[in-house]
């Protein structure tokens, strides 16, 4: 840690298969942000210099990222095949890619939901937005371990409103992270804004003797909700939203005596059940294997349940 | 609680499970219960306990009730001897 390491002699023609292995390595060689991740066939990165130096003198992770989405880093030099240009054009944000509708919340969740405007990667901005932050989607990083630690930078993201399962999960690690991996390799679905929040929040449809949430234009069992809770929260001193708080708390998982949320976003299991086919069970239910998250849906199309692997 | 009190609960679940005197619904939520509260678990067993609370959520959701408590009963056996290896 703390070496200083030259990423200005990397530049070239950049295939799409490699990006994973190449954003890891920018992601760990020394802790530095990249600024920003584009992928439409070949990549290019942008930057506020050539080396870094992860010893922390102001210029850290977290620095540098808020730096360069708010524009006040320098100007950033381009990477791309044709070599280095600059300094790099406005971004336009991908449609493909699900935009927090909140309205802020504390300058994690703004740089969080900044970063999800800002990472511009064709069917997989989550790899980008893991590796700005500094984690390896890939990693077998234990969800016990992780999710203390993330736990509040998670919270913070959650109660911004409608922040993406791949931001989230990308700060959580863990079984989770694989899953972004392959939806990133799936693609995402054009989708739209579905908010994210808790059960309480949701409003309510009642089909067939049960209550559901109506999350878009699907129904989600309390089950399901409560499922896709941020694995973490109960960690939070905050109030929970059944506390009067908007984050933390759940004391319905506290009191299961374990940590019941699985930290996925509406938006992603929009994804999974758009892009893949559902299986028939024995019960008339239908699954949806995404790789990492597997979603089960009634006849009638409403959530039942979702299962990280 | 220690473990071994955990290991217990296990198997009464099982048993209970097999006497079809659980609700299914709530098989899940008594059965991660119990993953949480034991303790010391590696990673890999970790994992484990994880894909298992899963294979219990899917019987519950996608077999008919009538094959549930076996299958559930199944699962319940292959965690008890995780949950061995930590008493």
């Amino acid at each position: 840690m703390g070496a200083r390491q030259d990423h200005s002699r990397w530049s070239g023609d950049v295939a799409c298969s490699r990006v994973q292995r190449l954003i890891s390595f920018f992601a760990f060689g020394g802790g530095n942000p990249i600024g920003r991740i584009e992928l439409d066939g070949h990549m290019t990165l942008e930057g506020g210099g050539g080396s870094s130096d992860s010893s922390g003198d102001g210029g850290g992770f977290f620095d540098g990222i808020l730096k360069l989405l708010s524009g006040q880093g320098d100007a950033p030099k381009t990477w791309t095949s044709d070599g280095l240009r600059e300094p790099a054009p406005a971004t336009t944000p991908n449609p493909s890619v699900p935009v927090s509708t909140g309205d802020g919340g504390d300058a994690v969740g703004g740089a969080v939901n900044a970063a999800t405007e800002t990472a511009t990667v064709g069917g997989g901005a989550a790899i980008s937005i893991a590796m700005l932050f500094g984690f390896d989607p890939l990693g077998d990083l234990s969800r016990k371990t992780n999710k203390k630690l993330d736990a509040d930078t998670t919270t913070n993201a959650y109660a911004a409103g409608g922040v993406t399962f791949d931001v989230v999960t990308a700060l959580m690690g863990g079984a989770a992270g694989k899953a972004i991996s392959k939806l990133a390799r799936v693609g995402t679905n054009g989708g739209g804004k579905l908010l994210w929040t808790s059960w309480h929040e949701y409003p309510k449809v009642t089909a067939d003797g049960q209550t559901y949430a109506k999350i878009g234009e699907r129904l989600y069992s309390k089950h399901a909700v409560d499922r896709m809770q941020p694995s973490g929260l109960r960690f939070s001193p905050r109030p929970g939203p059944d506390e009067g708080g908007t984050t933390g708390g759940m004391p319905q998982i506290f009191q299961a005596g374990g940590d019941y949320g699985r930290s996925v976003s509406p938006n992603f299991i929009e994804d999974v059940i758009g892009s893949t086919r559902g299986v028939p069970q024995e019960n008339g239910n239908f699954i949806h294997d995404g790789g990492g998250l597997q979603v089960i849906l009634s006849p009638e199309g409403r959530v039942v349940t979702v299962m990280t692997r | 609680m220690t473990n071994r009190d955990v290991l217990v609960s296990l198997r009464k679940l099982r048993a209970t499970v097999e006497a079809g005197g659980v609700q299914a619904n709530e098989i899940t939520e008594a059965f991660e219960r119990l993953t949480y509260l034991l303790e010391g678990v590696d990673r890999p067993d970790e994992q484990l306990l994880h894909d298992m609370v899963n294979d219990v959520e899917t019987v519950v959701f996608t077999r008919l009730p009538e094959n549930q408590p076996a299958a559930v009963a199944g699962v319940l056996a292959r965690a008890e001897a995780v949950f061995e290896r930590y008493v």
